[in-house]
């Protein structure tokens, strides 16, 4: 039977830009399993929050696992306030990560990430830099950037955007993409639904795909409710289907999703 | 009331207690089942053994293919949760030539539930899962989800009784109809449906909710209202399966918030036969057999060997 709750133990948590949090657990088990893109579920101690949160993976350090959050609500303000020693209830890794196989040694890849969609950007960058991947990363924030000095340290080319302007190019990432001219031999994603609709028609435009995470509320994250899906075109049969974020995603190509999915 | 049930005084041993319950003709080896809608078969047997359950009841199945509401489909919500799923399924054809023969692989009895937009969309399900290996069938007259129909036969006696009638008529499995807590009266569907031959009843379904974003002033699921489970709706599932307790004569699967065993022992001590564990096993996979190990616990501590002495010891 495979296992689905582990013990973790948090190691540090400490507030990296406005509302956002970088938290170590060491919890051998799940970061010996874990790969690029995907995530584990968090389990709050006040039992009135019922459900699971859902944090990506930003790095796997032999056993331990960091993860970058954002305080967006009642569980994640909960998970502020650990500190060392704290112990939480966690599950394993979930998901399919990101599909590394389409690139090899001395080829070029592209990694794109807006907000809080940038921390599973820092792993996969590793993964690929260790790979022999040139990586450039561009990332974009509506004001305050955070995990530039990581990603440089991981081997990244890195450009930043902000929507306010105030630091790096004034704009979005696609925008930032064109003005350069930045194109790579295989494109990865995560971010805000726009940003991934938008940045799958720049790339599709330069016949090229691209490996995007998609955010949904979830349940359960193990695929029994069937509450986070997203429309899936298959490409042999050309029908639509819901897939599940949690358990067939969070990773999709970008040229299958149906984005006016009514 | 600690041990006087068990005049010997002999400690209870695993092998001493006997869990197993009759529900209209079929005996399940312990009285507890997965909720519809929260089970998956291939996802739920990753985490535990489908075999270690007294049934296992499966999402709701329809004729055709559905594809479910829009998103965001779920919102949590003070110890408890709002979906609005829909009833995303793949159609009763792939239920049949996949689903069940999976879940046949195991050790318990199948129950399949059966969703529809019309009557019609009903008895034609039933009738392809006539032919099946399917050991009972329950009838989702109650999703709070679905526009024109399902919830539309639950809180109306007559429909409900007509739905019942029709698909009584089509097979000899058991059938049980699930039941919404939406309506002022539970109990006169209950009783509706049971005097046109329903051979169980299953309650509750989720409550109708809503959520609103204040921030953002709009709802929180895209299908604006959905239903609402989770150990927050518990008392209002033990107090209906109590009033229809009183109503009808034909088994009740209980459910609603069931957490631990003692859960389940509350809604038996309330009057229901076996019961069904929904949003327990979304926040962890191997709640259904975690909360079965809880009961078998919560029996040996009280000195009951056997589930007919917990409905027993309800001093009503």
């Amino acid at each position: 039977m495979e296992k689905y709750r582990v013990e973790a133990r948090v190691l540090s948590n400490e507030c990296i830009a406005k509302d956002v949090y970088q938290m170590t657990l060491e919890c051998v088990d799940a970061a010996l399993s874990a790969k690029c893109g995907q995530f584990v579920n968090l389990y709050m101690k006040n039992e009135s929050l019922l459900l699971p949160r859902p944090i990506s993976i930003c790095w796997i350090d032999g056993a331990k696992l960091t993860l970058v959050y954002g305080m967006v609500g009642k569980g994640t303000e909960e998970l502020s306030t650990y500190g060392f020693g704290d112990l939480l209830q966690m599950s394993m890794p979930r998901g399919n990560g990101y599909d590394l196989e389409v690139v090899k040694e001395g080829q070029s890849a592209l990694v794109i990430g807006g907000g809080i969609g940038v921390p599973p950007l820092l792993e996969l960058t590793y993964a690929l830099t260790q790979k022999g991947i040139k990586v450039t990363a561009v990332i974009g924030f509506q004001e305050e950037p955070f995990l530039m000095k990581p990603l440089i340290k991981a081997g990244a080319d890195l450009y930043v955007a902000t929507d306010s302007g105030t630091s790096g190019f004034h704009g979005n990432v696609v925008d930032l993409m064109e003005q350069e001219k930045l194109t790579a031999d295989a494109y990865f994603a995560c971010g805000p639904k726009p940003m991934l609709n938008a940045l799958t028609n720049f790339v599709l435009q330069q016949k090229k795909d691209i490996q995007i995470s998609m955010e949904e509320r979830m349940g359960c994250g193990y695929g029994a409710c069937v509450g986070c899906v997203c429309t899936i075109r298959d490409k042999e049969s050309g029908l639509e289907v819901r897939k599940k974020v949690c358990k067939d995603g969070p990773v999709f190509w970008g040229s299958e999703v149906v984005w006016d999915a009514k | 009331m600690q041990n006087n049930n068990n005049p010997s005084n002999k400690e209870i041993e695993n092998e001493d207690l006997d869990l197993r319950v009759k529900i209209a003709g079929v005996e399940w080896k312990n009285p507890i089942t997965t909720a519809s809608g929260t089970f998956s078969a291939k996802e739920s047997s990753a985490f535990y053994d489908l075999g270690k359950l007294g049934a296992v009841t499966t999402k709701g199945v329809s004729d055709v293919p559905w594809s479910g509401n829009p998103t965001p489909r779920i919102a949590e919500t003070y110890g408890g949760m709002l979906n609005a799923v829909g009833l995303q399924n793949p159609g009763v054809e792939a239920f049949i030539s996949e689903e069940i023969p999976y879940i046949k692989k195991y050790d318990t009895k199948l129950i399949a539930n059966v969703a529809g937009h019309t009557l019609e969309e009903y008895c034609r399900t039933v009738e392809k899962l006539n032919d099946t290996d399917v050991d009972m069938m329950e009838i989702n007259i109650s999703c709070p989800n679905v526009k024109e129909g399902g919830i539309g036969f639950g809180t109306d006696a007559k429909m409900a009784a007509e739905v019942t009638k029709a698909v009584k008529s089509l097979t000899k499995k058991p059938i049980i109809i699930k039941l919404t807590p939406n309506v002022t009266s539970i109990s006169e569907i209950a009783k509706a449906v049971e005097a046109e031959g329903a051979d169980a009843v299953s309650l509750i379904n989720t409550l109708l909710g809503m959520r609103i974003d204040v921030r953002r002033g709009r709802t929180v699921l895209a299908n604006k209202t959905g239903g609402l489970s989770g150990p927050s709706v518990k008392p209002v599932a033990v107090r209906m399966v109590y009033e229809v307790r009183k109503a009808v004569r034909i088994p009740i699967i209980g459910l609603g918030g069931i957490m631990t065993g003692e859960d389940a022992a509350e809604f038996l001590m309330a009057g229901a036969n076996a019961v069904a564990i929904g949003t327990a096993a979304l926040i962890n996979p191997t709640a259904p057999i975690d909360i079965l190990e809880g009961l078998k616990t919560y029996m040996k501590e009280m000195g009951f060997q056997n589930i007919q002495q917990i409905q027993n010891a309800f001093c009503d």
